[in-house]
């Protein structure tokens, strides 16, 4: 039998062929303008939100493959240039050896601006109209640029970028051969630096007819992994007030932990030197720009193994859940007319108490509900592109391994292998939430994972307590915190556990501007792929549930559950939620 | 010329039990031992320091102790400044028993500047529990003068000589992000391999990160070049395609056939995972003991 790929297999973007970025990338029009224009940017997401697809699908490379395919004039006004940071060099630790300050800043400086120049002539490299002005570069410009960077490497003109490479690559092969030699101080004395290698080399390029207005996109992906000298210089760049020439696109998995200062001692300001914009969506309704993407993304991969039909066709719902939803709504329209005359209240009423109906009628003995359809793979995914393909590669990889399984009459998986599956990957979240953290993340302790499962399960008690409650907002699955300045050193402990989670992507942050001016509230979102093992909600509502720093902190120390205002009504956390007689 | 022994004593109690057999085969007159401030298990590990001491005194050995902190920068220099005492016609035994891989190259390192030959002593453990091995782990790091010689214009690939944590595999790759990772699984059945580093597993961990090329290849790192052949063989197919990164989390005598490779190899990085919690209870006593010559030069075998 001829292997079947899976097509909910998700390989790291840096890992995919050209070719299947432009197969596989859906293309968000919102990112796409940002990344495309001259301004500083800072793209912030989770590890598998799509920040490296994002980048490499605006990188040249690509968008003159797209330009070539459509059989169109290519667009030279915005280059952008791929340059990845999760690369061995990026993670050599040798500065650290050097005595002097500024000699660690002069290395890693150096280091980083050869991964830039190798990247813009690697990318330019390939371009064939590129290659073709190659012959506008005169003897005048090439000694000059050797003048500048004090070399008597030959770039011929015809070769000019492959040069260019083999340049960088002897440069760097210099430095590493005399940095990793035995004796601490071991440095190379001529290192590159943004002006004395960019600047000069961009100014050649203007000599490129096609170049001559070209604005480069330098995109740092994965900059989080640059150390903290490559950063302030980064930073340095970012204030740099020119952007006719470069700007830079960086993403970075925290924002919060990017140190904004630059190597001179200054710092670098949101709106003012660079915007920001966050990855991670949370509105998943049918309307919501994320469900229209994941939709988009699942029927192109089933539409690569010749499957053509709708996501939601292919991910059914379970009927049974269906018909009780049903009656639940039923339930809740009786309910809201005893309390409302107008149309738009009921309706609202159905919309926000019907599925809270659904757990509250279910037996408590009964088994947790069956979680199928493909709004619910939408809902469970957290906004993530990687947590929406994990279950549905393992669906496929269940019914791909049955005995008498036909691709040509494939048309569905089964409610009940998407339960299954999806309490299995539940479950299998759990396991490493209760082996502990610690042992996956580096710099947790097993108190801190212990204290984190605790934090967790605790959540998922007071969740389902609100659930099952007769509540104003029983579906809230986001929590704030409350009284960080008041507790400051039970939220430093806290702040370092819900970061830890957070890399562990059990945890999922979104930043929102609050009610007073100027104001940030952050909201914590579990991972909701925890939520099916404990039976809960994976749909939630525009709701957030507020914990005290003060509760979180004793209910991890004490292992306790938090605080529910129902069983305890002078809590001072939730002291403003109300109740609801449904 | 003096007769040297460099240890590093844990709490496990292989530690001390094969000392007395290597002082009095190797005629040890002079020991180095190697002690952190803050060490794991701390009261085990200054139990076994307080017996090599007095095993020492009582046959007029004489001991230099070396001082190292929790920070991986001194370290690094702290090994290389403690062995400028040692001439260079002494005779230097490192046993590796229970020495952290970062240690046992950085001491490579530096007497590779001065010495062409090393004596190396292992004694594996009678036996290892089944209950978990170490937690606590911090970032994968190369090794300071080992990062390679990283070439721009080459893909990575991720070499790991697998142990029986198949956490730390996932936790290398997902670090590294390779686009190629080859697994080295310990051959055979010694303490219960087969079952406890199992190639599926670790093939799966790399999987969920949606990794997809991966090479598995059986080592033994117990056979007479301690697994060298296979190692070399892989460095000399992939190293035109790809930077190759070198970690080894499996048996410790991986870690002299790696440094080996990188002796010869010195395009290729050394990555290491430091641990800040291991389990005091995850071997017992003392079994085989493995001895070899190391050329600290490359001698094109």
């Amino acid at each position: 039998m001829k292997a079947i790929s899976n097509p909910f297999e998700f390989e790291a973007a840096n890992n995919l062929k050209d070719e299947d970025i432009i197969k596989f990338y859906i293309e968000d029009h919102n990112y796409t303008r940002f990344i495309r224009s001259t301004k500083n940017i800072f793209i912030v997401g989770e590890r598998g939100a799509g920040k490296t697809m994002t980048l490499l699908y605006n990188s040249f490379s690509i968008q003159y493959k797209i330009s070539q395919g459509n059989k169109a004039i290519a667009n030279f006004d915005k280059i952008g240039i791929h340059v990845p940071c999760n690369t061995p060099l990026f993670h050599k630790k040798e500065y650290l050896l050097l005595k002097e300050e500024h000699k660690k800043y002069i290395i890693c400086e150096h280091y980083l601006v050869l991964s830039i120049l190798f990247n813009i002539a690697k990318t330019l490299s390939e371009i064939p109209e590129i290659k073709d002005g190659l012959s506008k570069i005169d003897n005048y410009n090439i000694q000059n640029l050797q003048y500048i960077w004090g070399t008597s490497h030959d770039f011929r003109s015809e070769y000019f970028f492959n040069d260019i490479r083999t340049f960088v690559n002897k440069e760097i092969r210099e430095t590493q051969i005399k940095i990793n030699t035995y004796g601490n101080d071991s440095f190379y004395e001529t290192s590159y630096s943004f002006s004395s290698l960019l600047l000069p080399f961009f100014d050649l390029l203007k000599s490129i007819p096609c170049l001559k207005d070209s604005h480069f996109l330098l995109m740092i992906d994965d900059a989080h992994d640059m150390n903290e000298y490559q950063i302030r210089t980064l930073n340095s760049w970012i204030a740099y007030r020119d952007h006719s020439i470069f700007s830079f696109k960086i993403a970075i998995a925290r924002i919060a932990e990017l140190d904004r200062q630059t190597s001179s001692g200054g710092s670098i300001l949101e709106g003012h030197d660079y915007l920001t914009i966050e990855m991670g969506k949370d509105l998943y309704n049918k309307d919501s720009d994320f469900y229209k993407f994941a939709k988009d993304i699942i029927e192109t991969r089933l539409s690569r193994i010749g499957i053509n039909i709708p996501a939601e066709t292919f991910f059914p719902p379970n009927n049974d859940f269906l018909k009780d939803i049903e009656v639940a709504r039923s339930k809740a329209r009786i309910l809201a007319e005893t309390k409302y005359s107008e149309p738009k209240k009921i309706t609202e009423y159905i919309k926000k108490y019907h599925r809270a109906i659904y757990f509250r009628d279910r037996s408590p003995k009964a088994n947790t509900p069956p979680y199928a359809g493909f709004e619910t793979l939408v809902d469970i995914s957290t906004g993530i592109i990687r947590n929406l393909l994990d279950p549905c590669y393992w669906m496929f990889d269940n019914i791909v391994s049955e005995d008498n399984f036909d691709i040509s009459k494939l048309t569905e998986i089964s409610p009940a292998i998407q339960n299954s599956i999806i309490q299995q990957r539940s479950a299998s979240l759990w396991t490493i939430l209760r082996e502990g953290l610690d042992k996956i993340i580096p710099n947790c302790s097993n108190k801190e994972g212990e204290q984190i499962y605790t934090m967790f399960d605790r959540l998922m008690i007071l969740f389902k307590k609100r659930l099952l409650a007769d509540i104003s907002e029983p579906r809230a699955i986001v929590f704030t915190l409350t009284g960080e300045k008041k507790f400051p050193q039970e939220y430093e402990h806290i702040k370092k556990l819900l970061d830890i989670s957070r890399k562990a992507q059990m945890l999922y942050t979104r930043i929102s501007s609050g009610k007073q001016l100027g104001s940030k509230t952050t909201y914590y979102v579990p991972n909701r792929m925890l939520l099916p093992d404990r039976g809960l909600d994976i749909k939630g509502q525009y709701s957030q549930v507020p914990i005290s720093v003060k509760d979180l902190y004793q209910t991890i120390t004490l292992d306790q559950d938090l605080p529910f205002f129902l069983e305890n009504r002078n809590n001072d956390s939730s002291s403003h939620q109300l109740t609801l007689n449904l | 010329m003096n007769k040297i022994l460099i240890l590093f004593p844990s709490w496990e109690e292989r530690s001390f039990l094969g000392l007395a057999k290597i002082v009095k085969s190797r005629q040890i007159n002079i020991i180095y031992v190697i002690e952190k401030l803050d060490s794991l298990n701390k009261q085990e590990t200054e139990n076994s320091l307080k017996r090599i001491k007095e095993f020492s005194q009582s046959n007029n050995i004489i001991i230099n102790t070396i001082n190292l902190d929790n920070e991986l920068l001194s370290t690094f220099e702290t090994i290389g400044k403690s062995i400028e005492s040692i001439e260079p016609n002494d005779k230097i035994t490192i046993d590796i028993t229970t020495m952290s891989r970062n240690i046992i190259w950085s001491l490579l390192f530096f007497l590779k500047q001065h010495f062409s030959k090393v004596d190396i002593v292992y004694n594996s453990p009678f036996d290892y529990s089944n209950e978990w091995i170490s937690r606590e782990p911090s970032k994968p790091r190369l090794l300071f003068k080992h990062s390679g010689i990283i070439n721009l214009e080459l893909k990575n690939c991720l070499v790991i000589v697998t142990g029986f944590d198949a956490d730390r595999t996932k936790q290398l790759a997902r670090y590294y992000d390779p686009q190629k990772i080859i697994l080295l699984i310990q051959d055979g059945n010694k303490f219960n391999n087969s079952l406890r580093n199992k190639s599926d597993i670790h093939k799966q961990m790399c999987e969920e990160l949606g990794y997809t090329n991966i090479d598995i290849l059986n080592i033994d790192a117990y056979s007479s070049d301690l697994g060298y052949s296979i190692i070399e063989d892989v460095i000399s197919k992939n190293i035109q395609d790809y930077n190759i990164i070198l970690a080894s989390l499996g048996p410790k005598l991986s870690a002299i056939s790696i440094y080996k490779a990188y002796i010869c190899h010195p395009e290729i990085a050394l990555s290491y995972v430091p641990c800040n919690e291991y389990n005091i209870n995850y071997c017992t006593g003392i079994g085989s003991t493995y001895e070899y010559s190391f050329d600290l030069e490359c001698l094109g075998d």
